[in-house]
């Protein structure tokens, strides 16, 4: 069992000490007060030190008692000072590992990791905080444990060719048709070289990160301006008195020094505001984008991707590639204007990167930022053909009559036109909608004039204008939604100013839902949800296809329900192939033999030829059948091959052993 | 497809009654204290909301059907938004039966479907008799063959 970094005790102590000192402070501050004492009493300077030492020797009993340990299959943390708490955390469960550096742990040297699991909401452990050093070997350790199924070769040979892929597929002066050529080619590829050495996908730097910033939104950037009015009120108040010196604007200054504005005056006014909240709000964004992608890297690691970013804190996470649930596409309108595209990629755990401190884009993992949408669509089908491995590794040699996993031929999932989109009487639903929520609008403005206070002019009926452009707006809706199926997904498509399209591979879905509400079933229309463990459908984020023919929607419900059965049954005879396979490997490794499967005809190597075709055998035809043609040769060598036999390892003897009771048994 | 338990609208009109407890009591408590409240319109919109309750219970009654099909299980429900879900066994995760009070008062039994999705994480057939509830159950646990795979 290990503690966490001595240095982490130090500053939790000093922490928690602090806290608990200052409320002791206030406390006795209070009570000499009130006591009717002058200032702060005798008390206090008794106080205050003792606080502090409890505060202070609590959080290093924490800290001394709070222990952790990677153990070949789990994680063990045991903490708890008054109640002991113990938590073993296997380590195929774990989602994703991120690791925070907030400035003053970068100064010492430290980091804190949180470990997801797909439970609940809440982070699984939290080590806070390791040193830097341990932070990385942990999220290398966690990381790569994680997956260790007995097929790592096969994996691993596997992901190489997909990195190859990526390694193409990114260098910055490919373009998009060359980008996916690369992609296409790499199925052919050699593999070589070690699978773990890490490799850089993606970077933010320069121009790009400047477009990222300047046509990014931050939600939380729109309080900035409400902040910054409060906070700079004499510097605006002194702003609008140069406007009305230089006769910018007009003011007549009633009674009480309350300055009186025209209706003109007001909108003018009103514009300028507008103006300037908008443009506060765009630099704010701009200024936390910058803040919070600076330095934006997407690696990958074996078959994990790691990111890292962040000025002042530095934000690092993986995200293990056969954990991933959904791959999302979205592009805000400008930078669907622009041509660019952001790519999330969620897991089950909870919002990584979003953890503390960070904020996250929805609870979703952002794995790159920004980019052209040529070179993001190419990187989410490396992806997916990466979640496709599971199947399509070896899928060629089974029978695949669908397979629905292609990395070759990746379908066009994230495609401007692939969608299908709503039938065009959901278009007159959304028009309706807007028109309502407009005659809503207009309806509340009007009462608010006539009931509380004049509004000036026409204002009120503003919001009319939202009636007249509902068609447009809900032909803008019904242009961004669809859904469509590939080979290895489920795709949907929604939303006009922020379009995601987001893909969920068959095998994730969970749970199919078709809903139909009042309105919907008026013209006969139904929505469909192909349910994930995604984190971000917490979030509102599920894959929805909004509006389809009521019985398209069941169609559509009987073709997920079977796509997802046959992908798991790909899956299973994958997997399963492979564990005999590598049961089988293990075997030959006995015998010291590195013949191939066919080698089984020639009679020097009759021990080894059952070998082979022990994991095979049982059920498969062929396989028995060559054994029944060693037994032959056998028994025409004669005594020669019995005493090849008896000079074979034990595993050899074994392999004959078995070989023979079978035959016993065919006899029988 | 299979229907509830009749005595399930007894139920959910039980649940109505609950909030319409409510409002009249706290109709009753605001005029005491003096505010402008008639404890008859207190007791109307009680009346109401029982009303409704009992209309909703008898049209979702009539809609809620489940099935137990060949991959998947099949239910039915909703009064304004009706929903058809799906709920195949390899994503089943374990298998609850659960008894309210108001349920064992009744003699009636749930039975909760557990997927590891993040939305209907967990899926409940209500108004089953006990005995249906746990062969319900069994049959579920049966058929929810062990996924190969990680749940999630």
């Amino acid at each position: 069992m290990t503690r966490l970094h001595p240095a982490s005790a130090a500053v939790s102590a000093l922490r928690s000490g602090g806290q608990l000192a200052l409320f002791a402070l206030f406390a006795s501050t209070a009570f000499a007060g009130m006591g009717g004492g002058d200032g702060p009493g005798p008390v206090a300077f008794l106080a205050v030190p003792a606080a502090f030492l409890v505060g202070a020797g609590a959080a290093l009993a924490r800290w001394y008692r709070f222990e952790y340990e990677v153990l070949s299959d789990r994680l063990v943390v045991r903490s708890g000072v008054v109640s002991r708490q113990d938590r073993e955390i296997p380590l195929h469960r774990v989602q994703n590992v991120d690791v925070r550096r907030s400035i003053l742990q970068r100064a010492l040297g430290l980091a804190t990791v949180t470990v997801e699991t797909a439970g609940g909401g809440a982070t699984e452990a939290t080590l806070d905080a390791v040193g830097s050093d341990e932070a990385d070997r942990l999220r290398a350790e966690l990381g790569r444990r994680g997956r260790g199924d007995e097929s790592r070769d096969d994996r691993e040979s596997a992901s190489d060719d997909a990195s190859t892929a990526e390694r193409a597929g990114t260098r910055p002066s490919a373009t998009a048709a060359g980008a996916t050529a690369a992609t296409g080619s790499a199925g052919s590829a050699e593999s070589g070289g070690v699978a773990a050495e890490s490799e850089t996908l993606y970077e933010l730097t320069g121009r790009r990160f400047a477009t990222l910033c300047a046509v990014s939104f931050r939600p939380g950037a729109v309080i900035a301006p409400f902040v910054g009015a409060s906070l700079f009120d004499d510097l605006l108040f002194d702003g609008g008195r140069l406007l009305v010196r230089y006769g910018i604007i007009d003011v007549e200054v009633g009674p009480g020094d309350v300055p009186s504005l025209g209706t003109g005056d007001l909108l003018s006014l009103g514009l300028l505001g507008a103006v300037g909240f908008l443009l506060v709000v765009w630099v704010v964004s701009a200024a936390l984008t910058f803040v919070r992608y600076y330095g934006f890297r997407l690696e990958r690691v074996g078959d994990e991707l790691r990111y890292e970013r962040g000025l002042l804190g530095r934000y690092s996470g993986t995200v293990p590639l056969s954990k991933v649930q959904t791959v999302t596409v979205s592009e805000n309108a400008v930078m669907r204007r622009l041509g660019y595209a952001s790519l999330a990629i969620e897991t089950a755990g909870y919002a990584p990167g979003s953890g503390g401190g960070g904020g996250g884009d929805g609870g979703a993992e952002t794995a790159v930022p920004l980019d052209t949408r040529s070179r993001v669509v190419a990187l989410a089908d490396d992806v997916r053909a990466e979640l496709g491995t599971d199947a399509d590794a070896e899928v060629d040699d089974l029978e695949a009559p669908n397979s629905p996993n292609d990395p070759d031929d990746p379908d066009d999932a994230f495609g401007v036109d692939t969608v299908a989109r709503p039938p065009t009487r959901a278009r007159r639903r959304y028009v309706a909608r807007y028109a309502i929520a407009a005659l809503v609008a207009t309806a509340l403005a009007v009462g608010v004039d006539r009931l509380v206070f004049d509004l000036p002019g026409a204002l009120p009926l503003l919001p009319l204008v939202g009636v007249a452009l509902a068609p447009i707006a809900g032909h803008l809706t019904w242009a961004n939604r669809g859904h469509t199926t590939v080979g290895d997904g489920f795709v949907t498509r929604t939303g006009v100013l922020r379009r995601h399209t987001r893909l969920v591979p068959y095998f994730r879905l969970q749970t199919v839902f078709v809903s139909r509400t009042v309105f919907q079933r008026r013209r006969n229309l139904a929505s469909v949800v192909g349910d994930s463990a995604s984190s971000s459908g917490l979030l509102g984020g599920d894959a929805i296809a909004y509006d389809l023919d009521a019985a398209d929607a069941d169609a559509l419900r009987e073709e997920l329900l079977d796509r997802l059965e046959d992908d798991l049954a790909a899956r299973r005879r994958v997997r399963h192939d492979r564990r005999r396979r590598a049961e089988g490997g293990a075997t030959e490794g006995e015998a010291t033999s590195d013949i191939g499967p066919d080698a089984g005809s020639d009679a020097t190597t009759d021990a080894v030829g059952p070998d082979h075709g022990l994991p095979y055998g049982p059920d498969s035809v062929a396989t028995n059948g060559r054994g029944s043609g060693d037994e032959e040769s056998d028994t025409q060598d004669g005594d020669g091959g019995k005493d090849t036999e008896g000079d074979e390892t034990e595993g050899g003897n074994d392999a004959a052993d078995r070989r023979s009771d079978r035959d016993g048994e065919r006899d029988d | 497809m299979e229907s509830l338990d009749p005595r399930v609208r007894l139920a959910w009109v039980v649940g109505a009654l609950v909030p319409g407890g409510v409002i009249l009591a706290a109709g009753l408590v605001a005029e005491r204290v003096g505010a402008p409240v008639s404890p008859a319109w207190a007791a109307a919109v009680a009346l109401g909301v029982v009303v409704l309750g009992l209309g909703a219970a008898v049209v979702r009654y009539r809609v809620w059907r489940f099935e137990v099909r060949e991959d998947s299980l099949y239910l039915v429900r909703g009064v304004l938004t009706r929903v058809d879900t799906s709920v195949p066994y390899v994503r089943v995760q374990h298998v609850d039966t659960r008894r309210g009070p108001v349920e064992r008062a009744l003699g009636l039994a749930s039975v909760v479907v557990y997927t590891a999705g993040s939305r209907g994480a967990d899926i409940t057939i209500p108004g089953l008799t006990p005995a249906r509830a746990s062969e319900l159950r069994e049959r579920l646990r049966e058929l929810a063959t062990e996924s190969e795979f990680d749940a999630v």
